[in-house]
This record gives C-alpha cells, structure tokens and sequence, in this order.
C-alpha cells in the first residue's frame, strides 16, 4: 500500500453552509452494494500480489502476511468508510472517468472515496485507489483532486506496492542481514541493541526506497494529467497545500463567540505552546526526515517545475486556479462528513472541535449543532464513567495550535461545566426546528447534559419507539435505564 | 524494578500511544510499584520514572534504562545506564526545579550511586560507591523484601535523597550502630557541600526530612531509649541549607502536661512558620502506644518558638463540629497528611484504624509458627479542616468506605495501637494511597484504594478520591476497577487526574491509563 500524505483539513472553501443547514450524513442503505465492492476489491487486492519465481521459505511466509494484511485491511475499509452518497462521490468519480477516458491504459482501476480524517490517499496495488474525505479540504480545485489521483493510479502502474514489497522482503531475507541476525542471536551481551540497530538500517533502507517511488509516482502523474486537459501546473500547488500545515485562520472555538457567555466562566486555559512540562528535552518522535515514507515537498515541487520547463510550460506564469461552486459544496459536504467519521469513531474530543468550528461561520446548521451536542454528550458520559481519557487525548505536535487548545480546554473541564457549555451553544445558534431522528437524538441528549434526567428518559422511550433500529438507538437505551 | 524481555527480532516492542492518555508498553516480565515513580514539583505530578532492567551487557553487568515520560504520559527521553546485573536498584527519584536526581543502591557492593540531570536530562553529575553502613545495607534489604512482598511501602524514609529548592539534594542515612544519623548535602552537580552528623547518641534517633524551602530543611526526629521502647519522644530539627549548621532542635512539648506525637510537618515559606500536626495523650499515657484523646496543631516560628496551638478532642470538639455525621468512637485515627491550601485552611487526612484478635493468628503461635495475635481494622477516612488565622477547627468531613481486615505482623501485640499505626503505614496496611496538589495550592486529591487486601490487590476494587475544589468544597468520586490482571497499582497524577498501571503477566504487558477523576 502506497500512502500519499498524511495530516488533517484546513478550513477554506466554506460557501456551501446556507444550503446545508440540514444535512444528514451518508447512512449506507445498501449493504449489498458495498459488499459487492468489498469483495470485488479484495479478490482484485489478492491477485494483484505476485511471488516472485525465485524466494526462500521466510520469504514466501512473510509475503502471504502482507497479502492477506491487504485484503483484509480493503474489505474492512470498504465496508467501513466507503462513501457512496450523492454528492461527493459522484463529483470524484466524475473526475476519475475524465482522466481514465484519457489514459485508457487505466481501464479497470477504480476509485472508492472513504470518510477519514486523515489526509490521505493511497493504492493498494491492484488499481484501487482510496480518497479519503479529509484530503478534500486542503486542495483548492478539481486539477489537484486530479493529480492526487493520477498520482495514485501511478503507484498502481508502475507496480511499486509489488515493488517495494519485493525490495522489503529481499533486504530482510537477505544472505547478509539473515548472517548477520545469527550472529547477534548468538552473542551473549547487548543483544537488544544490536538487533534494533540492524532493524533500524533495514527500516531506513526500505524508507530510501519508497521515496524513489513517490518521486517517479509524481513524474508519471505529471504525464498522465496533462493528457486528461486538467491544469498541470495545479500539480504544484496541490503539493504546496498538502505540504501547509492546518490553516490558523480559523479562530479557536475557546476565543471565539461561543463560549464568550456572560453566565459562563472558562475554566483556566493554559497555552498550548507554554509547555507546562519541566523537562525542556524535545519529546522523542520518529518524525525526523530520516524516517519519512515520502521525499521532502519542497523537493517534489521543485521535480515538478523542472518537468513543466521540459515540457514547455513557463513556471513563471503558473497561478493557483480558483474553485467552482461544485468544488466548494464538494469541500463543505466532505467536512460534513469527515466530523461524522470522527464521531462515529469516538474520536468525541475531535468532532466537537471540528463541528464548532465549522459553527462559527455557519450559525444556523443544525448538523453541525447536531453532532455538537452528541459530542459533548459522548465526553460528559465518558467522563461520568471515568473512561475520559478514552476519548479525549493528549496534546501532540501533529495538531494544530487549536487543536491542542482545546484539548487543554476539554481536559480541565468538570462534570457541572457541560452544562454551561451547551447553554453557550444554545444562545450563540439558534436551530431551524425540523422533527427527524438526529434532532431527537439531540435533544435527549441535551437534557442529559443539562442533568434533566427526567426528560432524557421521556425523549429516549419516544426514540426508541420512533427509530427502534434508530442510529442512537445506544445512547436512547442508556438513557432510558 | 521492573525486568524487561530482550528485544525480540521483528516485533516492536515499546508500542507507545502517545495521542492517548494511555500507554502500553510490552515485553516486561515482573513489575514492582516501585518500578515506576512519579516526579513532582511543586507537589504537582510532572511526569514518571519507569526503570527497568534489559539485557546482559558483559559479565558483571546489565543494561538499565530509566524511561522518563512526561506528565501526560509522552516519553521524553530513556536514560541508558550500565550496571551491575540484577543486585541494582533506584531507590529515589526527586527533583529540585532545576534538577534530577537519581538514588541507586548496589546490593552486591553495598553501594549507592547518585546521578544528577539536569531539565534537559544531561548529566550533571555522579557519585559512585558512596560508602554504606551495616544499617543502611540491613535497611536496604529489608526495603527490598518489603517492596517484592507487597510493593507498597517500598522504602524506609530514614534512607531518602531529599531535594531542596535549586540548591541541590541531601541523602540521609543511619549510622553504623543504627543510633544516630548522618545528613550530606550536595549541590546540583553533585558536589559535597556539607555533612551533618548525630555521632553515637545515648538514645537511639531516627530522622526524616520532612520539608524543604532554598533556605532551611526541617527534619522530624524521632528518639526511644532502646529498640524495644514503647516509649518515643519527638523531635524537630532546623537546618540552615547553605552551612548545614542545625538552627534549633526542639520538643513539640512546650508544657510537662502534654504528651505528644508528631505524624505531619510542614514549613511554610510564605510565612516562615512551621506546623506541626499529632496526637495528644492522657499525661498518665505514652504517645504511640495508647489510643490518642485527640489532635493537636501547633504553629512555631522559624527561630522554634511556639506561637499558637489547639487541642480538639475526638469525643468533644470533633464530635460537635462533625454535626450530623456518626463517628465511630471505636476506632483510632492516624494522620496521613497535612495540607495547607490557599483558601486560608488546614486540611488534615486522617485513617480510622483499630486492632482485634485474630484467632487464626493465635493458633499458628501455639503451633509454633510466626503471627500476630491481632488483626488490623481500617476504618472511614476523616478530613479536619482548621482555619490558618487562629486553628480554630472549622469542618469534619467523614469519607466513608468498606471495613477492610489486614494481618498483623508478628510481635505487634506488644506495641500499643499508636505504633502499630505506624507499622501498618510503613507496610502500607492503610487504604490511603497519597494526596496530590495543584501547583497553586488551590485544589487536592487525596485517593484511597479500597479492596479485600487479604485477597490481594488483583481483586476488584474502589479508587476513591476525596477532591478539594476550586470552590473550597470537599466531594468525592469512586471509581471501580475491576481485577482481571496480574499485579494493579495506583500513582499520583497531573491534577484531576490519577494513574493507573495495570501489569497482565501472560501478556508481558504493562498498561498504563491516566483516569480523570470527577468533580462537580
């Protein structure tokens, strides 16, 4: 499996919200349909790994490892993430036909758009490629959605996972490092760190290795894309966009209007980038360059220019295209339902953010206040059951300044605050009243919060009896005890 | 200590989720409590030692690693050491604000080490084979067969390394007819800057520093006329930390009527003042060896006069400010901890505890064997609450929780329920775990742990945390754990939080969770 890129989605394009006030996630109707794809995927997944005609019995154990790992891990993502819903996917696979119509070499691939947070896209090595909805938001226009793609279909062409694989496989199994294992197994001292340097030489070679293929990924992608009429200098830009880290344009959900309610005092926030830890070591992370799957952006951009000097493009000329109202609801709709993925993942500490973030600028949309609510409820009952660290985590330097923020903010809380959290949402945006399943489960759950016990059963039973197969039907039964 | 597996090919090993307020690491074949250790400044929970023995690095020696990780569990960095194999233990961690000082005790050489970080966690410096006397190596020994048995109360405190403010850490020791005491300071880096001996007193003493500021370390002492005294007189102790010159040594008895016992000190920078916490005996009584008639506090200034004091009996005056609250009058209270907050009180933790026959214990002794006639009973935790202007004692909050039995150790029968007491705390017998700040001396979270001890700790059990709120109110919050591993301990943690680490030996796993704990 080839992994593109890895980071979550900054906030542009937001111009879809007035339409959206009452969006309602992509619920999978069809199970069939997906465990159509689910199959088709993982056969085509399974037939895709090739043993070499030459390999050693490790070897050929190990590769079966790795085959079934990849079938495996694409049944479960198709059934798990794959979104087959009206807007997005149509839009995507819109793009994917134009640049297979172009390059009909491609004929057999597909495209399966998975809802993830994570900013992402990768093959698996038989011509399928995932898009998750989190990589949507930091692109700009359809050209990049195209090269992320042509990118993808690449890795896929030029055989890479078999490839890099292969190249794993043949370095572990190796004369000298199998030599060179015996003898560490036979030392009497220091074994330990023996065996996690020669691990670690392994992991840096293969690393090496893969950068070489993202690097001819993107070489072949350029190509492909300029066959398909798509802007190919967009290219460059979609690797400086992936490259920025989350926008800070965004005002934190703790410095913004919602929490500024006159009956509601913060609990003390401490600033994030003010480490309250003594030690002032840098954490120790395998971050560093060295270990990195891809090469350097900067690197790539600049392969990518030189390739547009070749083919007669001015690099001087280039400029960002802006994006159309289809890409912007587009954008706004994966956000939707990347904040949904979070939830729907217990990752509760994530969707609130994301949600009140995107409440900000959208003051009336009963989705996100939705999912609001449902979060800061899923955190009260964790942190009722003292399972709050579950589903809050810890400040990490992948997040944004924001996010750790807010960590800092959801860590400090206590019990009697959630209430007066809710209250805030509740004066700061308003809700177009509408009866459907999401906004019972909302409003069960906000009396919860609110500690109206009474009411939360009252609304959990009318729940259950509406909706018995109800998405919240978990929540209604816990609050129906 | 904690020993670990060797690394093994092609698995990792310290699998880390650092995201998470979790942390699982693996391939560690036996854990004691004492393995891992919280660090604090300022009383606030900054982070954990883990130490662990791995590999074999020659002959005569291991490869140690001290893991440091953050308060939330992030690994900052491993420190790797090498030493002599498997006789080696960390005693101590402590931290001064500007550095890390580690206590490691050779058993084979009968040696400590000491090494010093500083924030970073480079070196600052080293001492190796610090001479030891006979009773410091007995001490020892008898610290590592307590921390193996139970893993609780891992080491005796009259062997420490205590860190004063920026300045640097004083290691504490017996002396070699087990008399006296010896006190060396050393500065940040390590070098000696003074030593303070007792010589071979008469009697026999005992110290323990119990608090520190830049400019003085205060020491309670302890004395008895010989080992099998019923009779102990306190002591406290002023050292000036620059000279080492001791400043005063006084009797918490400024009156030949009253008969005194010292459980909780504590010096107060902010005012120079020094309080001093007990229990208060019939004058025809011996301290710690009858049942108190009551708490006192009293406030001395730092040249050791007596300023102010208070006597509450528990049949009188904690009665009536208890209110409502039944108070079982049965039991004996021993004080745990006393903490002064910035909402301008004292709060003062005690344990109930009593002793009863134990007819098991009678019938092994008179087959010979070796028991304790009596059993111990711990009761409901009491919190006093005594307003810093005057010590007028302004609330009683009675914690209650589930009777729990413990044995005895042989002998107890011929101290009274006073030392007894301190026996049961020294094996760590008490329900009362520790007591966190934030560093602001706003709020505290005293946890105790409630379980069928004589099942063993791997049984289901109550962490319950008694939590003093940025309102000033006292609550409390249960948590239950349930016991399907092999070994569970609880620590300190970042406040509002506690850590627990649970051990599943057939997985060679140790999981560590920080758990919020709930306040209204």
């Amino acid at each position: 499996m080839i992994l593109f890129i890895y980071f979550f989605f900054s906030p542009k394009n937001s111009c879809y919200a007035q339409n959206s006030a009452n969006y309602i996630p992509f619920l999978l109707t069809d199970s069939a349909k997906i465990e159509k794809i689910a199959l088709s995927s993982s056969n085509s997944v399974r037939e895709s790994y090739i043993l070499p005609k030459e390999f050693k019995s490790d070897y050929k154990r190990s590769f079966n490892a790795h085959k079934n790992r990849a079938v495996e891990e694409t049944t479960y993502l198709v059934k798990t993430t794959s979104l087959l819903d009206t807007i997005i996917n149509p839009y995507l696979q819109n793009i994917f036909e134009k640049i297979i119509k172009a390059n009909p070499a491609f004929i057999g691939n597909r495209l399966i758009i998975s809802k993830s947070s994570s900013r992402n896209a990768f093959a698996m090595g038989d011509g399928t490629i995932f898009f998750n909805t989190g990589l949507l938001s930091s692109l700009e226009n359809d050209a990049q959605i195209a090269f992320i793609i042509c990118h993808e279909l690449s890795h896929g062409y030029l055989n890479h996972v078999q490839l890099g694989l292969n190249a794993y496989l043949s370095k572990f199994y190796s004369d000298g490092v199998r030599k060179e294992y015996r003898e560490i197994r036979n030392t009497k001292y220091n074994m330990g760190k023996l065996l996690s340097s020669l691990t670690l030489r392994i992991s840096i070679s293969n690393l090496y290795h893969q950068r070489n293929l993202e690097s001819q990924a993107d070489s072949l992608a350029f190509f492909l894309m300029r066959n398909t009429g798509y802007d190919v200098s967009q290219a460059y830009f979609a690797l400086e966009e992936i490259d920025k880290p989350e926008d800070s344009s965004y005002l934190s959900p703790i410095k913004s209007s919602l929490f500024s309610c006159a009956e509601y005092t913060l609990p003390k926030l401490t600033d994030s980038s003010q480490s309250s830890s003594i030690f002032t070591v840098k954490a120790e992370v395998n971050n560093n360059d060295s270990l990195k799957t891809h090469p350097d952006s900067k690197i790539r951009m600049s392969a990518l220019k030189k390739l547009m000097a070749k083919t007669g493009i001015d690099t001087f000329m280039i400029k960002k295209n802006t994006a159309t109202y289809g890409f912007r609801k587009v954008v706004q709709v994966s956000k939707y339902e990347t904040i949904q993925r979070l939830y729907d993942e217990e990752c509760y500490d994530k969707s609130l953010y994301y949600s009140l973030l995107e409440m900000s600028s959208d003051l009336e949309n009963n989705y996100l206040k939705a999912i609001g609510i449902l979060s800061l409820y899923q955190l009260k009952y964790h942190l009722l059951n003292h399972r709050y660290s579950d589903v809050v985590s810890n400040t990490n330097e992948y997040n944004s300044k924001g996010v750790n923020d807010f960590l800092i903010f959801l860590n400090k809380l206590s019990l009697s605050d959630f209430k007066e959290i809710k209250n805030c949402i509740n004066n700061n945006y308003s809700t177009i009243p509408i009866n459907n399943e999401i906004a019972l489960a909302t409003s069960m759950t906000s009396d919860f919060i609110s500690e109206d016990k009474a009411g939360a059963k009252a609304k959990a039973q009318e729940y259950l009896t509406k909706y018995p197969s109800g998405n919240f039907k978990k929540i209604a039964n816990n609050l129906n005890k | 200590m904690i020993k670990k597996y060797i690394l093994i090919f092609w698995t990792v090993l310290i699998a880390g989720s650092s995201f998470s307020q979790s942390l699982t690491l693996n391939g560690f074949k036996s854990v004691s409590k004492n393995g891992i250790s919280p660090i604090l400044h300022n009383k606030e929970v900054k982070g954990y030692t883990l130490f662990y023995e791995g590999d074999k690095a020659d002959r005569k020696n291991s490869n140690y690693v001290i893991d440091i990780y953050d308060q939330d569990l992030k690994k900052v960095k491993g420190i790797d050491l090498v030493k002599p194999k498997d006789d080696y233990m960390l005693v101590s961690n402590v931290y001064n604000d500007e550095a890390l000082a580690f206590l490691f005790y050779d058993f084979k050489k009968k040696t400590f080490d000491i090494e010093s970080y500083s924030n970073d966690l480079t070196k600052l410096g080293e001492i190796n084979t610090l001479e030891v006397t006979k009773a410091d190596n007995r001490t020892m020994v008898q610290n590592q067969a307590l921390s193996s048995s139970g893993g609780q109360s891992a080491y005796s405190t009259s062997i420490s390394l205590y860190p004063i403010p920026k300045k640097g850490f004083v290691k504490n020791s017996i002396n070699g007819y087990s008399k006296g005491w010896v006190l060396e300071m050393y500065d940040n880096k390590l070098n000696k800057k003074w030593s303070l001996e007792s010589g071979d007193t008469k009697d026999y003493q005992n110290i323990i520093p119990v608090d520190a500021t830049e400019k003085y370390l205060l020491l309670s002492m302890l004395q008895r006329k010989s080992l099998l005294s019923q009779k102990f007189e306190s002591f406290l102790i002023l050292i000036d930390v620059e000279t080492g010159k001791k400043l005063f040594e006084i009797s918490p008895e400024s009156d030949p009527t009253e008969q005194l016992s010292v459980t909780g000190i504590s010096l107060d920078e902010a005012t120079n003042e020094i309080i001093t916490v007990g229990d208060y005996y019939m004058t025809s009584e011996k301290p710690g060896f009858a049942a108190g008639t009551g708490f006192y506090i009293k406030k001395f200034s730092i040249e050791g006069k007596e300023i102010n004091k208070k006597f509450y009996a528990w049949n009188k005056e904690v009665m009536k400010v208890a209110g409502n609250q039944y108070i079982d009058q049965s039991f004996v209270n021993f004080t745990h901890q006393i903490q002064k907050m910035a909402d301008g009180k004292t709060y003062i933790v005690v344990e109930q505890y009593k002793r009863k026959f134990n007819a098991g214990g009678a019938a092994m002794m008179a087959l010979g064997g070796s028991a304790s006639v009596l059993k111990g009973v711990i009761g409901n935790i009491l919190i006093f609450s005594l307003n810093n202007s005057d010590l007028s004692l302004s609330g009683v909050k009675q914690i209650e929780k589930e009777e729990s039995t413990v044995t005895l150790i042989p002998g107890s029968e011929i101290y009274g329920p006073g030392i007894t007491g301190m026996l049961m705390k020294m094996f760590g017998d008490f329900d009362y775990q520790f007591i966190v700040n934030s560093a602001n001396d706003k709020t505290f979270n005293a946890v105790y742990v409630s379980y069928a001890k004589e099942k063993g700790e791997a049984e289901k059990k109550i962490i319950g945390n008694i939590l003093l709120g940025d309102d000033g109110k006292i609550t409390e919050d249960k948590i239950e754990v349930a016991g399907k591993v092999t070994t569970s301990y609880i620590y300190p943690a970042k406040p509002g939080y506690i850590l627990t680490v649970d051990f599943l030996k057939k997985l060679k796993q140790l999981d560590l969770k920080l758990i919020k704990v709930n306040s209204k």
